[in-house]
């Protein structure tokens, strides 16, 4: 009796494995196109604008009139970054840019990969107190904070100045936890070694340290970088002439509400601004994508 | 094993740098924001008059400031939903290794990395109610063109969805990254025992990545509640209001109008809420699953 319950339950097991099969096959004919479609239809979606931009910075004005929808220019013109780049100072917003930036990574880099260090690796009084500070301190968005610091800013004469720009992002606290996950997984060991060879803690942790953590500072660089080239509100609000702008300030300048044959022109300041990110991103996407996500998750 | 003295010096002496900032730049501008919300003052004029509660009062019956609370959770909602559902269905799609999938990821990636002013600029000209794209494109669909930011049913969402487009590139990698964390005996037992793929989808794989799906809502939640780039751009908070965020409505207090006090009441309201927010889910965290 019991024999026979248990083929039995075999058997059904075996039909249903396979109808299983079945099932499976034509579902592998489906699904995979479906998907590709869906996935191939998302892609052209994302791309679109970028798409948009490249070729509408190449378009004759006269081709922003067109009734129906052209996504190539009718004929090439390779004037509108000239003219974009003589509408407004872009040389100078470029070394604005670039120097701020310089300035935040810099910030970033010595501030982070030490206090990251002394998480990680030093025990001290209070060390539990202070990490909960530095939660606290990630909940509070820099909007919130924006009066003041504009006030801060005033008062120490640092309006209108490359270290006013980067003034707020000299440190990240998501920086301090990417580096700390990253230092964690380094053995002491090592550094025990190091401190034996007769090495203090501040050589430990240039010469062990830092060159074991190098991808993970390198992310951090490149995040810091990132996100000074885009800042918007805190340069918006910290600068008031042309000549300490930054690209994107300059750009919102450009953007005025009853625009027609200036838009190539638009576009094509949109795209050199782009481009420096997007080729770096190209270029570096394993750092990107392991950076933002990381950081993301903590 | 260690020597705690020293150390106990060296430690402080390590984050003293990132503290000083962060107490700089951080948390001594909530308690100075805290203190100007008491205030009248327009930077003009020698010093901020103590005026007690009365920015707080005169929120309270500002139209205008309810308005922005709205506007503010209504991009939050539509934005977190859209950009998670997307992402988590494009992701599982993704889940299999090979190279159309790690072009896929760069693609939709990209605009992550991108800079707002500048997409604002595309997107702003993408929208244009005469020139743009889409409604060309929607021509030819034979649907009549729509004035994308410029109503107020349509300037809200149409912000939303060039937001969605930006970051739900971001969503898919995370939900890739713990997708494939998921370990395939768990889904080839359920497999065996006669789960469909929805089944799989609904019992194994959504329960498995609630961790992920709980970081991301708390991470697009305090983004949500930061947005100013494009709308600045894009909108300038019009038409008539319909995309003024709070800290649109901050800005706009503090730097258009000069009045520092009551901007600094706002800021605030904005930090108490995106605090309290972070209380309320951390709340339904015991119902995330993380093993």
């Amino acid at each position: 009796m019991n024999q026979l319950a248990l083929y039995k339950s075999q058997a059904t097991k075996r039909s249903r494995a396979v109808s299983t099969v079945k099932r499976r096959s034509l579902r592998h004919l489906i699904l995979p196109i479906l998907r590709h479609a869906l996935l191939l239809t998302a892609s052209g979606i994302v791309l679109f604008p970028f798409l948009w931009m490249v070729f509408a910075s190449f378009k004759p004005a006269e081709d922003i009139f067109l009734d129906t929808f052209h996504l190539l220019p009718t004929t090439w013109e390779f004037g509108n970054y000239a003219a974009a780049w003589q509408e407004a100072p872009f040389d100078r917003f470029f070394i604005n840019s670039i120097a701020s930036a310089a300035i935040s990574v810099t910030g970033q880099v010595l501030t982070c990969t030490l206090a990251a260090y002394g998480f990680a690796k030093l025990n001290f009084w209070g060390k539990k107190f202070f990490f909960t500070l530095l939660l606290t301190c990630m909940m509070i968005p820099d909007e919130a904070a924006i009066i003041p610091n504009f006030l801060f800013a005033k008062n120490v004469g640092l309006l209108d100045t490359w270290l006013g720009l980067s003034l707020t992002s000299l440190t990240s606290v998501f920086g301090i936890f990417l580096l700390r996950q990253t230092f964690m997984t380094i053995p002491n060991d090592l550094i025990y070694a190091s401190k034996i060879d007769g090495c203090n803690e501040l050589q430990s942790f240039c010469h062990v340290v830092l060159p074991c953590a190098r991808s993970s500072v390198a992310t951090l660089a490149l995040l810091a970088f990132l996100d000074s080239w885009n800042a918007y509100m805190w340069p918006m609000v910290v600068t008031y002439q042309n000549t300490t702008r930054t690209l994107q300030i300059g750009l919102k300048y450009l953007i005025k509400p009853d625009l027609g044959p200036q838009w190539p022109m638009i576009m094509a300041a949109s795209t050199f601004i782009l481009l420096p990110v997007l080729l770096l991103f190209v270029g570096l996407q394993r750092y990107f994508v392991e950076g933002m996500v990381k950081t993301g998750i903590k | 094993m260690q020597e705690n003295i020293p150390k106990r010096a060296l430690g402080y002496a390590f984050i003293l740098p990132a503290f000083i900032l962060l107490g700089l730049f951080r948390l001594y501008p909530i308690l100075r924001n805290f203190i100007l919300s008491f205030t009248s003052w327009d930077m003009v004029t020698a010093d901020p008059r103590f005026i007690g509660i009365a920015n707080y009062l005169e929120l309270f019956s500002d139209e205008d400031f309810f308005s922005s609370i709205v506007v503010t959770l209504e991009y939050a909602v539509s934005f977190i939903v859209l950009s998670l559902v997307v992402g988590l269905a494009l992701s599982l799609c993704m889940t299999a290794k090979n190279k159309m999938n790690i072009f896929y990821r760069t693609v939709f990636f990209s605009p992550t990395v991108t800079s707002m002013v500048a997409m604002s600029a595309v997107w702003l000209f993408i929208y244009h109610p005469q020139y743009g794209s889409l409604n060309s494109i929607l021509g030819m669909l034979g649907i009549q063109p729509v004035r994308w930011l410029n109503t107020m049913d349509t300037a809200l969402p149409s912000l939303v969805m060039m937001n969605v487009w930006k970051r739900m590139g971001f969503c898919t990698v995370v939900y890739l990254g713990a997708l494939l964390g998921i370990s395939s005996e768990t889904v080839e037992a359920a497999r065996i025992d006669g789960a469909n793929e929805w089944q799989l989808l609904w019992h194994i794989k959504l329960p498995l990545i609630s961790p992920t799906t709980f970081m991301l809502v708390i991470l697009m939640t305090i983004e949500s509640f930061q947005v100013f780039t494009q709308i600045n751009v894009m909108t300038q908070g019009g038409p008539n209001g319909s995309t003024t965020n709070l800290v649109t409505y901050m800005y706009m207090q503090a730097f258009d109008q000069f009045r520092v006090g009551y901007g600094s009441a706002i800021a605030v309201v904005l930090l108490a809420i995106v605090l309290l927010i972070y209380l309320i889910q951390m709340y339904f965290e015991r119902f995330v699953n993380y093993d």
